[in-house]
């Protein structure tokens, strides 16, 4: 066979560069560290590293919330071992306040720092947390929950958040809630004595009804009372338990207590003829109307009224302690949770890294040696060119 | 007798011609196309004296090059399959690149996009983590607008490459016809049938030149006149008389040229046909990647804002008010034919994003139906009205068929332009909707253990949804409600009795709650407006799974999976077409220098060639000197 002299230049010239491309690529994964310059190199395992990166990021995401809602968790849990303390503080001196033998100055002293431990019950049940947003409010954290209001002759504390709960997301499939709400913490407290107050739909005046308390432990006999108004400025009192307790005819002052078989309550503004009141068994009691109670209690008339109220907050409180530590536990266990998932990310992370580097990182070894054989190539494909082009018949003619 | 010298000077004549043969090989040793010349020497006729024939030295028969048929017309199909190859991966590895920066891809700017949603639902009340939100949403869809523009510089250059090549093509066709009328007045010159070795050559090379252009067939006639054929037979060049190719404005899209075939009896759009060549790997690129890639990356764009903005649209902003969109793209592009004689119009919209397709649609109206087309095959009819709805392929297309006339036609593109258009819409950050538009609660005054999970809303556009609802218990087994409420199939008046089990499912001016527990008469159940709830981070945790959600494609797909998909096709395409253009140059090269071998002027050859002519020479200028002393000896012997 012929070959031509173009040829034998030709393909020697072809050979550096297919040499020079496998050179440069090599270059380009060793310098850059990295296996897949261009999604060309390998489509399937591009595609499959952007996922892979997607999962780790997202991890680490999930990572950073947990700490995030480890920390709200935390402080909740701070927050409610304050609540405890004070709890127990007020418990002891309702348990000094009863003693039969104490004088009146030194029960005033229990009465003083009865409303102390009151106020920083208040204050802690008003908690914010790291962003400024209250603790126990609900969805509705950006507004102060609890506030102290009074209706008539009764003092009590309103709530103004909601029932509503916070979550993280921790894994893909993971949500865990941060926070419990005020309603949870402070309101839905099992009681015997809880009162329900009911505005009947039917009424056609302005008249409102304040909480009821049980301010007499020691007469209170579970009932429903009825307060029917029979003109704009007088009543009728019902008690289903106990008939004797039945008033007609009273006369309505806007804001004054009305008092029955143990249960205090007042009406504000203007009822109108016919509008009905009823107070009835509850099954919750907030604690803030606990505590009320017993601070009222101090300068309660009656021994007998004293004990028995007394008797009646320490059961209450006594509810309230179980579903603190209801709260604890579930707190707890949650932070539990986020241990163990922030473990099952790390290991996530882990695994997938190792994944990706498999995929997407140069083995240096392999791609040293390799770029070693093809300079070893090339030089031996240049040598080989400039002995073959050096050889011409013309060289032997002169 | 014949004459000695006559003789030796036939020989020193056919030397020299074959040594200027020789000499211009040499010379053109690294000519492109040239081919070897070689004469071809015969001895002249003999003189007959008596009975004996005496010979009268030689003379050249023809000069003629190295050629064959088969070998040439094998590179020429080659390079036309090598140039398509070469040209569709280099303009593929363009849009590799812009898929493969790491920091101009999507991926990075999807994953910090989901990243500050995430943040949001840590801190929901945050102006910094909203604003964050709003930033990183920009520079997302600022990436989609940056790689959409980059999709558009490529389709720009490849329409002026196609422009460019066609002129080439009309150029090297006149070129042709040029050395053909040349060859034709040369034919025959000086009585002989001897055609111009070197115009021969040249018309080769312009019509291998030509082949890189497009694919070609070619057909010789007896007059050693060539006519050439493209696309399915359309003749561009017979002997002497050319046509041309055109590359203008397609009637149904101004933004892609087409080819048009300008021949001597018909005129038509030969684009479909044109195969091979670097308008075969433009058209090709152009159809099959380009076009490919803009749509489904416009599909990924208008699948984000589609789901994120309907999910925003379920939540409630930091000002108590009903989510907006965050994200804004244009519409499906409607083009109507300019062909168009009747006054229908079209409009669309994207519906449904799992089964949104990458496919662009032509619509055609044949006078009582209008029948929608998608690129990859599947068809829909629907009959003509004003409106004519058509729900096909995740888009709503609404005709207004009134003055339809007969094959009329609009070409629809719902996903080019979403990549390109996509937006931010909301500016201030209070719009962001991170909470769930309702809350639900049980009264305190509850006798029983009811309970009310916190509510999902299923239809946003109720206008009553943030009217505050009860469920109101009479007994155990039964409850009341101030609003319409729908328990499985069944609907009830607001008031009308309810019955009640356990995680009864209810459903109310558009949100719908578990109601679970053993409830006592006088229980109420509360569902109300989330207003003021500036720490629910419900709606947006939602937003932050749309992330792992798959959405497209039939709910097999999410975001990253098909933006994944797209650079998996881009890569493979490149990838495939890297392979085999390497291939295919193997083969070129192969076939080039299997005609090399016989055409190619190899140096060591000419030398002997050289040597052997010039001692040849040598030996018939002796003959001269001995015919001198033939005669010097017979004067002297005279003298």
């Amino acid at each position: 066979m012929r070959i031509s002299t173009s040829q034998i230049f030709l393909q020697g010239i072809d050979t550096f560069g297919e040499q020079q491309v496998k050179i440069s690529k090599l270059q380009q994964q060793i310098s850059t560290g990295n296996r897949l310059t261009k999604p060309s190199d390998d489509p399937a395992a591009s595609a499959r590293v952007l996922e892979l990166d997607q999962t780790v990021t997202q991890a680490l995401q999930y990572q950073e919330n947990i700490t995030l809602a480890d920390n709200r968790l935390r402080l909740e849990e701070t927050t409610t071992d304050g609540i405890e303390n004070v709890v127990f503080r007020l418990r002891e001196l309702a348990i000094q306040a009863n003693n039969a033998s104490l004088d009146s100055t030194s029960r005033n002293a229990i009465g003083v720092e009865m409303n102390e431990r009151f106020a920083e019950f208040l204050s802690l049940a008003n908690t914010k947390d790291a962003n400024g947003d209250f603790l126990f409010a609900g969805f509705q954290s950006g507004t102060q929950p609890f506030a102290e209001a009074t209706t008539g002759a009764i003092r009590h504390v309103n709530y103004l958040g909601d029932q509503g709960q916070r979550s993280l997301q921790i894994s893909q499939t993971r949500q865990i809630t941060v926070d419990n709400s005020g309603s949870e913490l402070f309101l839905e407290i099992p009681s015997l004595t809880a009162l329900n107050e009911t505005v009947a739909n039917a009424n056609t005046g302005t008249g409102n009804i304040a909480p009821a308390q049980v301010y007499d432990a020691s007469t209170f006999v579970p009932s429903n009372v009825t307060i029917t108004f029979t003109s704009a400025t007088t009543y009728d009192v019902t008690d289903s338990a106990t008939p004797a307790n039945n008033v007609v005819g009273a006369v309505y002052t806007d804001g004054s207590a009305i008092d029955v078989g143990g249960v205090r309550t007042s009406i504000t503004a203007a009822p109108a003829t016919g509008d009905v009141f009823t107070i009835s068994q509850g099954q919750y009691k907030n604690v803030f109307e606990t505590m009320q109670t017993l601070v009222d209690t101090i300068n309660a008339p009656t021994v007998d009224q004293r004990s028995a109220n007394i008797a009646g907050f320490l059961t209450d409180i006594d509810n309230f302690f179980t579903r603190v530590l209801e709260v604890r536990t579930s707190i707890g266990g949650r932070l539990n949770a986020l241990d163990s998932q922030k473990d099952a990310n790390e290991a996530n992370i882990v695994v997938t890294q190792s994944t990706l580097a498999t995929l997407r990182d140069t083995d240096m070894t392999a791609a040293i040696s390799q770029l070693r054989l093809e300079q070893t190539t090339l030089e031996a494909a240049q040598a080989v060119f400039a002995r073959i082009t050096s050889s011409t018949l013309f060289n032997f003619l002169n | 007798m014949p004459d000695l010298l006559n003789t030796a000077t036939s020989g020193l004549l056919t030397f020299q011609r074959a040594l200027s043969t020789t000499s211009h090989n040499i010379a053109n040793v690294n000519t492109p196309g040239y081919s070897r010349q070689s004469v071809e020497i015969v001895s002249k006729n003999a003189s007959v004296i008596g009975e004996s024939f005496y010979g009268n030295g030689a003379q050249i028969q023809s000069v003629s090059r190295a050629y064959d048929q088969f070998l040439t017309q094998e590179v020429r199909d080659t390079t036309s399959v090598h140039s398509r190859l070469e040209k569709f991966a280099e303009l593929a590895s363009h849009i590799d690149d812009v898929l493969a920066d790491p920091q101009g891809g999507i991926s990075p700017s999807l994953h910090e996009l989901f990243g500050s949603i995430q943040d949001v639902s840590d801190d929901p009340a945050s102006t910094t983590a909203r604003i964050a939100l709003i930033n990183t949403a920009q520079s997302f869809t600022a990436r989609f607008n940056n790689i959409d523009e980059r999709f558009e510089q490529l389709a720009n250059n490849t329409n002026s490459d196609i422009r460019e090549v066609v002129n080439e093509i009309n150029d090297l066709v006149v070129a042709i016809r040029n050395v053909n009328s040349a060859l034709n007045d040369s034919h025959g010159f000086g009585g002989g049938s001897q055609e111009s070795s070197d115009l021969l050559d040249k018309r080769d090379g312009l019509i291998t030149e030509l082949a890189e252009k497009v694919e070609i067939q070619v057909l010789t006639d007896p007059n050693n006149q060539m006519s050439i054929f493209i696309g399915n037979g359309q003749n561009i060049l017979t002997g002497q008389t050319a046509s041309s190719l055109l590359a203008k404005p397609n009637s149904a899209n101004p933004t892609q040229d087409v080819i048009v075939y300008n021949g001597q009896i018909t005129v038509f759009d030969i684009s479909e046909q044109l195969k091979g060549g670097e308008l075969g790997g433009l058209l090709d690129f152009r159809k099959n990647v380009l076009g490919e890639a803009r749509n489904a990356l416009g599909r990924s764009a208008i699948g984000v804002a589609e789901a994120v903005n309907a999910q925003m649209r379920k939540g409630m902003d930091l000002n108590g008010n009903l989510g907006q969109d965050l994200f804004s793209y244009t519409d499906p592009q409607v083009i109507s034919a300019s062909t168009n004689t009747g006054t229908a119009t079209v409009s669309s919209v994207v519906s449904d994003i799992s089964t949104l397709r990458t496919d662009d649609y032509s619509l055609n109206f044949d006078g009582a139906n209008w029948t929608i087309t998608s690129t990859s095959g599947s068809t829909a009819t629907v009959a003509n009205g004003a409106p004519a709805t058509l729900v096909f392929e995740g888009v709503t297309h609404t005709i207004n068929g009134a003055g339809a006339a007969l094959g009329d036609s609009f070409i629809i593109k719902p996903t080019l332009f979403g990549s390109k258009s996509i937006e931010v819409v909301i500016s201030d950050p209070n719009l962001i909707a991170a909470a769930a538009p309702i809350r639900s609660s049980a009264s305190l005054n509850n006798l029983g253990t009811t309970a009310i999970s916190p509510g999902i809303v299923t239809d946003e556009t109720n206008v009553n949804l943030l009217t505050p609802v009860n469920f109101s218990f009479t007994s155990a087994t039964s409850f009341t409600s101030n609003a319409t409420v729908v328990v499985g199939v069944t609907s009830y008046a607001p008031g009308a009795a309810i019955p009640y089990s356990n995680n009864v499912q209810v459903e109310a001016n558009g949100f719908r709650v578990n109601l679970s527990g053993a409830p006592q008469a006088g229980d109420v159940l509360n569902v109300q407006s989330n207003a003021g709830g500036t720490g629910d981070n419900r709606n947006v945790l939602a937003l932050a799974n749309l992330q792992n959600q798959s959405i497209f494609n039939g709910g097999k797909a999410n975001f990253q999976e098909d933006y994944g998909s797209l650079v998996g096709f881009v890569g493979s395409q490149t990838n495939a077409a890297n392979i085999e253009r390497d291939a295919m140059g193997t083969l070129l090269k192969q076939a080039e220098s299997r005609n090399s071998s016989l055409v190619g002027v190899n140096l060591d050859e000419e030398a002997a060639d050289l040597v052997r002519l010039q001692q040849a020479y040598q030996a018939a200028a002796r003959i001269i000197t001995t015919a001198q002393n033939i005669f010097d000896t017979l004067i002297r012997s005279v003298s």
